[in-house]
């Protein structure tokens, strides 16, 4: 409103004035002529002078007037009124009547005719031109507003939603055909219904509540474009899912004056909603299924190994009594028949095993148990066992190991497996004559990682395939490969169980020459072990000192009991080294004491005058390990790291 | 002296055989026992100087067969496990127990015989020791 005020405001003025081609209709001709001058005074254009209504609407189209001037009395059977009654139903021109009669009769019939304006005889220029402007204005005022109700009107009936507006007392004022299709109901049934009847809504077990549209203020439960589902019954009473949005209407002066709802037809998401649901029961009871499945295949897996291996082991038992001679004397031949037996026992053990860790390493039941080791001394132990097996075979098996290499954290019967199944394969793989290195060291490019390669001069690997081979199940397939045996498990096993000490494991290879497999596996960062050394004598506790920190431990001193206790309390340590007579409190109540505040970490006693009553009571207080002065330094830190190790106190805390 | 005696509880005959084979034939007394009741009652009237147990056995499995044993007041016999059991965890119940060796099946009868001369036998593996300074 206020907007269009302000919009009539700034055509009137001066610079906006528009002078409109004007119609006279005028049965008296002198007026006429009077009018017509005038208005050219005015400046305006006169399209015409029509003497009755019939002429005016003949000469409102052939013309075509931007504003009619309409006197009321006109001769020739048609009044004013209902000439311009015609006039307004076929163009759109404003009309302004200009009459002598100001009864309230001829006003209201005039009024109803929706006029632009109303001049009373006789008048001014200055009425006519401010009859003329108003007009012009509310004309356009008047074109615009229906223009946007079109384009509102237009757009409500395109769209999808379902729309319904009501009045302020609930009966429909508006009805789109999309809300014929859902409804069922037809827009001129519609129309003038109460909402209820039209749109009746039950709950759908989402929105608690009937719904009433007008109870409130603002609608209850919902937020302004929220929208919610209820289940609408159609006009032919069958129930449909429908999603809503409502809103009120208010005026300027904020009373209801009505609400819209748009909504729409959900059976098709529903349906979609439901399918989904299925979809995902189904697949979840066909995961429980297969879950089950692997299950009892785990357990199967456990069933067939054991028994596979109680004959195996009476099997191979057996051939190995005959073998060593226990049951009778045996020729070369025989032992060497019976030598493969035993050995094709041992391949099937190897087949077992390696079939029951791939499922432990697919269900992630493999555990492993990281303690500090020497790589260079397993790799060692694990080339000379194969020594034999090489040698049969004339190849040649040398192992090359780096002196400094650092120890680290592995389950040494895990890293066996892998560089006993790495040397297996190269020994499957490489021909008489050929040779097979092993080397551990710490390369210089990888700080931080000890590395194992098992180079051979076998066949090779070819490029293609060189991604594949750590696979489960991948097997060799060659022509030549007569060799090829197994069940495809050991590299994949190998990778797994590298991989499971934060390793990794690859593979160079050049088809003809050999192929060499590199085993990378970290050296975590290794925490200086804390001892704390308990003596009196300043310079035994000095040389121990010495003694350790030159073995990397960090060492903290204590010349009587009570200042023990206090470092034991604060430092934590993994050891206590200890005399056993001292000032300030005896070894055992110095034991004791470390049980109490440090638990189970070793103490090694370290005395010259072993008194046989004190060394009875701290063994009260295990783990204690004892060590007579003087003793030499490799012996005592030999002695200390097998303390800590048997107490097994390294990775605590 | 008399042959030290081995108690063997294993139900399968065969490794049964092939076990009580090894050891006679290394000079042991074996008392064969296919399930842990007779088993028990070789344990209590034999007096056997080792005790091997197989894990699965018919009513109860080797370790609460040996459990039991030590709750009975036989627990300074010392005992060994063969199983095929694969599991995890059963190494260290085992050794937990007091195990002084365990072998997986198949196991090696000859590492199987060494063992059972280092329990039977500890003061040589011992004096070995003591002979450094």
């Amino acid at each position: 409103m206020t907007s269009a005020i302000f919009n009539a405001r700034a055509a009137i003025s001066p610079r906006s004035v528009k002078r409109p081609r004007v119609l006279v209709v005028e049965d008296e001709v002198i007026v006429a002529m009077d009018f017509e001058q005038r208005l050219k005074r005015l400046g305006y254009t006169v399209a015409g002078v029509a003497h009755d209504g019939r002429q005016a609407i003949t000469k409102t189209a052939e013309g075509n007037p931007e504003l009619i001037l309409m006197d009321i009395n006109l001769g020739g059977g048609m009044s004013g009124i209902e000439s311009a009654v015609t006039i307004r139903q076929r163009h759109d021109v404003p009309v302004i009547y200009v009459t002598a009669y100001s009864d309230p009769d001829t006003v209201r019939r005039a009024a109803q005719s929706d006029p632009f304006g109303y001049i009373l005889k006789p008048f001014e220029d200055r009425e006519l031109e401010t009859a003329i402007q108003v007009g012009m204005v509310k004309h356009e005022m008047e074109h615009r507003l229906r223009e946007s109700e079109q384009r509102f009107n237009a757009t409500l009936t395109s769209i999808a939603d379902g729309l319904i507006a009501t009045k302020a007392d609930g009966r429909i004022a508006f009805f789109n055909p999309s809300a014929e299709k859902i409804t069922g109901w037809i827009q001129p049934d519609a129309l003038g219904r109460v909402l209820g009847e039209v749109f009746p809504l039950a709950d759908d077990g989402t929105h608690g509540q009937g719904t009433d549209f007008f109870s409130s203020f603002t609608l209850p439960g919902m937020l302004p474009g929220s929208s919610r589902t209820a289940s609408l019954r159609r006009r032919d009473g069958v129930q449909i899912p429908v999603e809503y949005r409502a809103a009120h209407i208010h005026n300027d002066n904020c009373q209801l004056t009505g609400v819209v709802i748009s909504f729409s037809d959900i059976r098709g998401r529903r349906e979609a909603e439901a399918r989904i649901l299925r979809t995902q029961e189904e697949l979840k009871r066909a995961h429980d299924h297969l879950m089950h499945k692997h299950e009892e295949l785990q357990k199967f897996y456990h069933t067939v190994s054991h028994e596979l291996k109680t004959p195996l082991t009476s099997g191979r038992e057996f051939v190995s009594l005959v073998l060593e001679g226990l049951g009778g004397p045996v020729t070369e031949t025989q032992k060497d028949y019976l030598g493969i037996a035993r050995e094709s026992c041992d391949q099937m053990r190897t087949c077992i095993n390696d079939m029951l860790d791939v499922t432990r390493l697919e269900t992630g039941k493999m555990s492993i148990e990281l303690n500090p080791g020497c790589v260079g001394e397993l790799v060692t132990r694990v080339v000379s066992m194969l020594k034999p097996a090489a040698s049969r075979r004339k190849i040649q098996l040398s192992c090359e190991v780096q002196p400094d290499v650092p120890h680290i954290p592995m389950d040494e019967t895990r890293i066996a497996q892998v560089l006993t199944n790495l040397l297996n394969n190269a020994l499957k793989f490489t021909p008489e004559g050929g040779r097979i290195s092993v080397t551990v060291s710490c390369p210089p490019a990888q700080p931080g990682e000890v590395l194992i390669s098992v180079a051979d001069t076998g066949r090779g690997i070819p490029r293609e395939n060189l991604n594949r081979i750590f696979d489960r199940l991948y097997q060799v397939r060659d022509a030549d490969a007569a060799s090829c045996k197994g069940l495809g498990l050991g590299l994949f096993i190998c990778r797994e169980l590298v991989s499971l000490h934060g390793g990794a494991i690859r593979v160079e290879s050049e088809p003809g020459k050999g192929s060499t497999f590199f085993v990378t596996l970290p050296v975590a960062p290794r925490r200086r072990l804390r001892a704390l050394v308990v003596d009196d004598e300043a310079d035994i506790r000095e040389g121990l000192q010495l003694m350790l920190e030159a073995e990397n431990y960090s060492v903290t001193l204590a010349a009587d009991g009570r200042e023990a206790l206090e470092q034991v309390r604060r430092e934590k340590p993994d050891v206590v080294i200890t005399d056993l007579v001292m000032p300030g409190r005896t070894g055992p109540e110095l034991l004791k004491g470390i049980r109490h505040y440090c638990g189970s970490v070793p103490v090694l006693v370290y005395t010259g005058h072993p008194e046989s009553d004190l060394l009875a009571s701290t063994l009260k207080s295990p783990p204690v390990f004892f060590l007579r002065k003087p003793c030499d330094p490799a012996r005592l830190l030999r002695t200390v790291r097998n303390a800590i190790k048997v107490a097994g106190h390294v990775f605590a805390n | 002296m008399n042959a030290r005696k081995i108690l063997v509880v294993e139900d399968d005959p065969q490794v049964s055989a092939a076990l009580t084979t090894r050891l006679r034939s290394a000079g042991y007394d074996v008392l064969a026992a296919p399930g842990p009741h007779i088993g028990e009652n070789f344990a209590r009237l034999q007096k056997p100087d080792l005790i091997i147990t197989d894990i699965m056995l018919p009513t109860m499995d080797g370790l609460t067969f040996v459990r039991k044993l030590k709750q009975d007041g036989l627990s300074d016999v010392p005992f060994m496990v063969i199983t095929a059991s694969y599991q995890d965890g059963l190494w260290e119940s085992a050794m937990n127990l007091g195990a002084t060796a365990y072998f997986e099946k198949p196991y090696d009868g000859a590492n199987l015989l060494l063992a059972v001369n280092e329990t039977l036998n500890p003061k040589s593996a011992a004096s070995t020791e003591r002979t450094e300074p």
